[in-house]
């Protein structure tokens, strides 16, 4: 019976998930892959709620016979750790990206140079997308004022 | 000679402490700064191909297999470890590339993508030496994680428009290839009760056959995607133009053959006989992704472009040498697969050779547009960069002495050999067709002339930096030409090794005493 809500839970999400990228919104499409990973990771913490109100240890091991229903499989609950961290930072990274395009989006010129990464860029759209580089012009600015001047005859 | 098995941590380790220590190294963000990176990130490399020139003398020369049980758990519970010829193989080629890549990256990174770029670096390389050595699925996962993880920020380092939308297609497609691996890994769990590779090996041979065919249909989805096989490669032309040269040098040479080497492992350890019944599907990917590739590299017209579908291409004769692994007629058994293996050796070093030249190329004239007037003029002003670019594309292209020429006769070989008539014809014809996109990269990018016009002359110099690593690997290819007979005995020691299974789940020798979880709960 459990297993079963965990299935139609799973294709609920993922059914959802899979609506979801199929969208050409870019926000709708990250939302979509979070669900999607949160479906696998309900998948997979399936696997182990066979013999559910267990520990997940052996409380006797003296008495203990083999027999696997005596606890729940602690595994697949330290798979799904690794799995949700993993895909949160993939998200979060995603977010950012994102979050870069759209700064991005005021660049006129920014979809046709994706061809050519090395085009020279007008000085508008190097303002834009150089907003978070000031730093960066700090160094190069030092490392210019450091070059011996050139004297004029 | 006999080496400790704990030498297989290294090559995850090191990188992972140089790229930590790198990253502590510096605190703020300057050229002094920028170079000790760098300096960390060439001892680490040097050091890495040490360790994978130890394992591959171990696994190769010797033919045996090193197992590294971690904290000394037994085979399934524990992380394991497993090092055979196949993975030393990669882990040494893997070696070489990130060294040269080192070198490259110092004549042509500027300040704008040099930020923490050898850090990430080091973490992509601690991502593929532990795919290359995981002995269990979900520690491939883990470790696919890890280089993706670091492949996703090397791409959009720049953080330029074009890098922005490309890293965006790539790290969306790339996850969901991901999260069909972990879904096969909960299937797998679920039914068999185990993600050890040999143990599962053991397990599935008493599976039901609808649960193997499941599991290997995700599996090769999975695999598949990040390789770039026929109907899912379209990640890879959209994002890998994008970044500094350096980068898609790396990820040219690198991350689709992590994907071809999860299909060989998975393939020939776990499911040997439908290796054999869909032999006409491996097959007919293969020749599709061969031919999408070529067909695509005619369409695009910058240099990189060019030669990101050409890595399509390859990647469909290394299918073909899977897919030609269990046919042999009068060749041995595993001719197939061995020509496959020599053809991945093959394809990592010249491909990394040619997108470093064709970048260094689209670095120095500021465009890689192929149109009439752009490129051209690079024969006079930089003969050496164009002489090494001819004879890494000639390699690529098949033409004699070079490694490329050695590897497709293996392989159409193997096809003649188990009467594959189309797979041979169809390969011989994107041979063609590959010679045919290099003599246009020639002439429009490097022969030819360069309108004054269209284009101020070249921005920036050509360093020895940057020429020294493309020549090194030129030379490895035409080695692997010349000397070819060495390294065809290298992959079919790797070949027979893959074949070998009992060989390889009685050097990991998983303990059975927990019986599958039942189904019906």
């Amino acid at each position: 019976m459990i297993a079963l809500v965990f299935a139609t839970l799973v294709a609920v999400l993922m059914a959802s998930a899979t609506y979801l990228l199929l969208q050409r919104n870019p926000v709708r499409m990250v939302i979509g892959l979070g669900l999607f990973t949160h479906a696998v990771n309900l998948l997979v913490f399936g696997t182990s709620v066979s013999h559910r109100g267990q520990p997940p240890i052996i409380v006797d091991k003296a008495a203990f016979n083999g027999d696997i229903s005596q606890f729940v499989d602690p595994l697949p609950q330290a798979l799904i750790l690794t799995a949700i961290v993993i895909s949160f930072g993939i998200v979060a990274f995603l977010i950012a990206l994102l979050h870069r395009r759209n700064s991005l989006e005021a660049v006129e010129s920014c979809t046709d140079r994706v061809d050519d990464p090395f085009a020279m860029e007008p000085a508008a759209a190097l303002e834009a997308v150089d907003e978070d580089y000031e730093w960066l012009e700090d160094v190069v600015l030092k490392r210019e004022l450091r070059k011996p001047k050139r004297t004029r005859r | 000679m006999n080496i400790n098995a704990n030498w297989l941590a290294a090559p995850v380790i090191i990188p992972l402490l140089f790229a930590a220590s790198s990253l502590l190294a510096a605190t703020r963000v300057n050229l002094r700064q920028m170079r000790i990176q760098r300096n960390l990130a060439l001892i680490a490399s040097v050091l890495n191909l040490g360790v994978a020139l130890l394992l591959l003398y171990t696994t190769v020369i010797q033919d045996q297999r090193m197992v590294l049980y971690a904290g000394l758990w037994q085979a399934p519970f524990g992380i394991t470890l497993v090092a055979d010829a196949l993975s030393a193989i990669m882990l040494t080629l893997t070696a070489v590339l990130m060294v040269t890549i080192v070198l490259y990256a110092i004549g042509t990174l500027d300040q704008r993508e040099g930020l923490n770029f050898h850090p990430l670096l080091l973490f992509l390389l601690m991502g593929v030496n532990g795919a290359f050595l995981a002995g269990d699925l979900f520690n491939l996962y883990v470790f696919f994680e890890v280089l993706l993880m670091a492949s996703f920020v090397l791409l959009s380092l720049g953080g330029r428009p074009g890098q922005v939308n490309g890293g965006l297609r790539y790290v969306v497609l790339n996850l969901l290839a991901s999260t069909v691996f972990l879904t096969t890994a909960g299937v797998v769990y679920g039914t068999l009760g185990t993600l050890n590779l040999a143990h599962l090996a053991v397990r599935m041979e008493a599976a039901p056959l609808t649960l193997r065919i499941i599991v290997a249909g995700m599996l090769l989805i999975a695999y598949g995607s990040k390789a770039g096989l026929f109907p899912l490669f379209f990640w890879l032309p959209a994002s890998y133009h994008t970044p500094h040269p350096a980068v898609t040098a790396i990820f040219g040479g690198l991350l689709t053959k992590v994907g071809i080497y999860a299909l060989f492992r998975v393939f020939t350890l776990l499911f040997p006989d439908l290796l054999q019944a869909w032999q006409p599907l491996l097959l007919g990917i293969a020749g599709l992704t061969m031919l999408a590739g070529v067909f695509g590299a005619m369409a695009v017209n910058t240099i990189r472009r060019v030669l990101s579908f050409h890595i399509i291409s390859q990647v469909g004769y290394m299918v073909m040498g899977l897919g030609l692994a269990s046919s042999g007629n009068q060749l041995a058994i595993g001719f197939g697969l061995a020509a496959g293996i020599f053809y991945i050796m093959h394809h990592m070093i010249v491909k990394t050779a040619l997108l470093m030249a064709g970048g260094a190329a689209e670095l120095t004239m500021g465009t890689g547009q192929l149109k009439e007037g752009y490129l051209g003029g690079l024969v006079k002003r930089f003969p050496l960069l164009a002489g090494v670019f001819f004879v890494a594309a000639f390699s690529l292209a098949g033409i004699p002495p070079s490694s490329g020429f050695v590897s497709k006769l293996g392989l159409l070989q193997a096809a003649l050999d188990s009467q594959h008539w189309m797979i041979a014809g169809v390969s011989l014809l994107v041979s063609a067709l590959t010679l045919m996109s290099m003599v246009r990269l020639w002439q429009k990018g490097f022969a030819g002339k360069q309108h004054e016009d269209v284009l101020p002359p070249p921005r920036r110099p050509i360093y020895g930096f940057t020429l020294a690593p493309i020549i090194i690997l030129v030379v490895i290819s035409l080695g692997m030409g010349i000397f070819s007979d060495t390294f065809i005995r290298w992959s079919q020691t790797a070949a027979d090794q893959l074949i070998d299974r009992a060989g390889y789940i009685e050097a990991v020798a998983p303990t059975d005493i927990i019986a599958p979880v039942s189904m019906d709960h």
